[in-house]
């Protein structure tokens, strides 16, 4: 019999789902935000978004947002999008520029230093009056790092460092011949799906649906091909997840939508690498896609309990889109056929969940074994 | 005795040699990939067809259906397809499988993709 991925590990087994109303319920997305998405390192964007001094752009959290901005030495800061006068949403746009670096208030004109977080302005309060002082009502200031490339907030002040959270530089070094920190956006595009948060995720864990509903990538990597897994030599943490590789079939150059190579493969990548496109899961919400001549990410934002926006950026070296000619809609169509896909199953899902019949939840099986490694983190992480 | 010449234009006119009649007996299929194409053929009858391997709905390799006379059946929806001509017999698939001209020579099968 041919299996998906070539099978599942031994310990792979038949278990329960989620119960459907993890899936709908506020009070389990109120958790889940608590004790999940303001705890961990989140994708918010890559560094070349956000180029200057005084570039920001802006990441939602369900009713959260937080805008991510470039101070003047160079470094990434993030804060609460709210004014400490009367709470307003400061800045409007997805992305923008602060002239000098600083944050105005829409409203009544506070002005804030977007390197320090500090109010350095409060017009018409009286600067000598005792009973108020601007340096007792800085921006509520969030964790922002960088890594090869991307941009990653935590909201959680306690957090471990990115470093510890993802074991930097060991987990990632298999990914270092991608050059990733080099490669420049050629598109990127926001997709509202009715699902879930965890819906899109857990779909993202199993190929098992792929021979039915991605008719595009399984001709170009058959799903019953077995996968190359990563040497457990590799760390993982919490949160990394190796999922090993997907190969081309043969007759195929390129991981696209018709097989045929529009442009030179990464330079550092082995004969090998080049026939393979290599995925990195990062929980709760994003994954890599790396294949021999672009990549593409993918990251998911909770707007609601059933309401999800994911981010989707194609990376290209840069001298590719530099160039006269440069092509790169095969590699576009191609995961944004197979996105639309995922969303549309996602969203059935999602309706179906929601029924009385899927209130004691389904089945996984040991094709599922992934997405029952996913249940157990969100368990692990809103149980305590 | 083999006629070399007329091997010379089946190459050129985009003819691969893909294997032995023998391997195909009648009422029998096989997938074989020729370039990136993955190609079933059928006998019926003694003759031979050769279709697109890969079901035009979802990903499926038609190989692993049934193949009932001329009536293809896919594995997983149970779309069914003419292998004679691609033809969509029943659902859920719309579009026909492509078809690619098979031929035989001197006890061998060639197909044009």
């Amino acid at each position: 019999m041919k299996t998906i991925e070539g099978g599942w590990p031994a310990e792979a087994k038949f278990e329960s789902t989620f119960p459907g109303k993890e899936y709908y319920d506020k009070q389990v997305f109120q958790r889940e935000l608590e004790k999940i998405w303001f705890k961990t390192w989140l994708c918010a964007g890559r560094e070349e978004e956000i180029p200057n001094h005084g570039d920001y752009l802006t990441v939602q959290i369900a009713h959260e947002n937080f805008v991510v901005m470039r101070e003047k030495n160079g470094n990434v800061n993030a804060f609460y999008n709210v004014c400490r006068h009367r709470g307003s949403r400061l800045c409007k746009s997805e992305t923008g520029h602060f002239s000098r670096g600083q944050i105005i208030c829409p409203y009544h004109s506070w002005m804030y230093s977007g390197d320090t977080g500090e109010l350095v302005k409060a017009p018409n309060v009286p600067e000598d009056d005792e009973e108020f002082s601007l340096s007792d009502h800085p921006l509520v200031q969030v964790r922002a790092e960088t890594w090869d490339g991307f941009i990653w907030i935590n909201v959680d002040p306690n957090a471990p460092s990115l470093k510890e959270s993802f074991r930097l530089p060991e987990s990632w070094s298999i990914y270092k011949k991608y050059q990733l920190e080099n490669l420049k956006i050629g598109k990127k595009k926001s997709y509202l799906v009715h699902a879930n948060w965890k819906l899109i995720m857990e779909n993202a864990e199993e190929c098992y649906h792929c021979p039915n509903i991605h008719p595009e990538l399984s001709r170009t990597t058959p799903p019953n091909q077995p996968r190359n897994w990563v040497s457990e030599d590799v760390p993982e943490t919490k949160v990394i997840k190796h999922v090993g590789a997907m190969e081309l079939k043969a007759g195929f150059d390129r991981v696209n939508i018709d097989g045929k190579a529009y442009r030179p493969t990464f330079t550092e990548l082995t004969e090998e690498d080049k026939r393979k496109i290599a995925y990195l899961h990062i929980f709760p919400h994003s994954y890599i896609c790396m294949a021999s001549d672009y990549v593409f990410i993918a990251a998911m934002w909770p707007i609601s309990p059933e309401k999800t926006m994911v981010k989707g950026y194609w990376l290209f070296d840069p001298e590719v889109l530099a160039s006269e000619d440069a092509y790169i809609q095969d590699a576009v169509d191609f995961w944004d056929i197979t996105s639309k896909e995922d969303w549309e199953a996602s969203e059935l899902v999602q309706q179906g969940n929601q029924s009385q019949v899927y209130k004691s939840g389904g089945v996984l099986t040991p094709l599922d074994w992934r997405v029952a490694n996913f249940k157990k983190y969100v368990e692990g992480e809103t149980k305590s | 005795m083999i006629d070399k010449t007329n091997y010379t234009e089946l190459t050129n006119n985009g003819y691969h040699f893909v294997g032995y009649s023998t391997s195909i007996p009648d009422g029998e299929m096989q997938e074989l990939t020729v370039g990136k194409e993955v190609v079933l053929i059928a006998r019926i009858d003694g003759n031979l067809y050769a279709v697109d391997g890969i079901c035009s709905h979802a990903y499926a390799e038609l190989v692993d259906g049934e193949l009932d006379e001329h009536c293809l059946y896919c594995p997983l929806h149970f779309a069914c397809f003419d292998v004679r001509n691609g033809e969509v017999l029943e659902g859920p698939a719309t579009e026909p499988l492509p078809v690619f001209d098979v031929t035989e020579e001197n006890g061998e099968i060639w197909v044009k993709v």
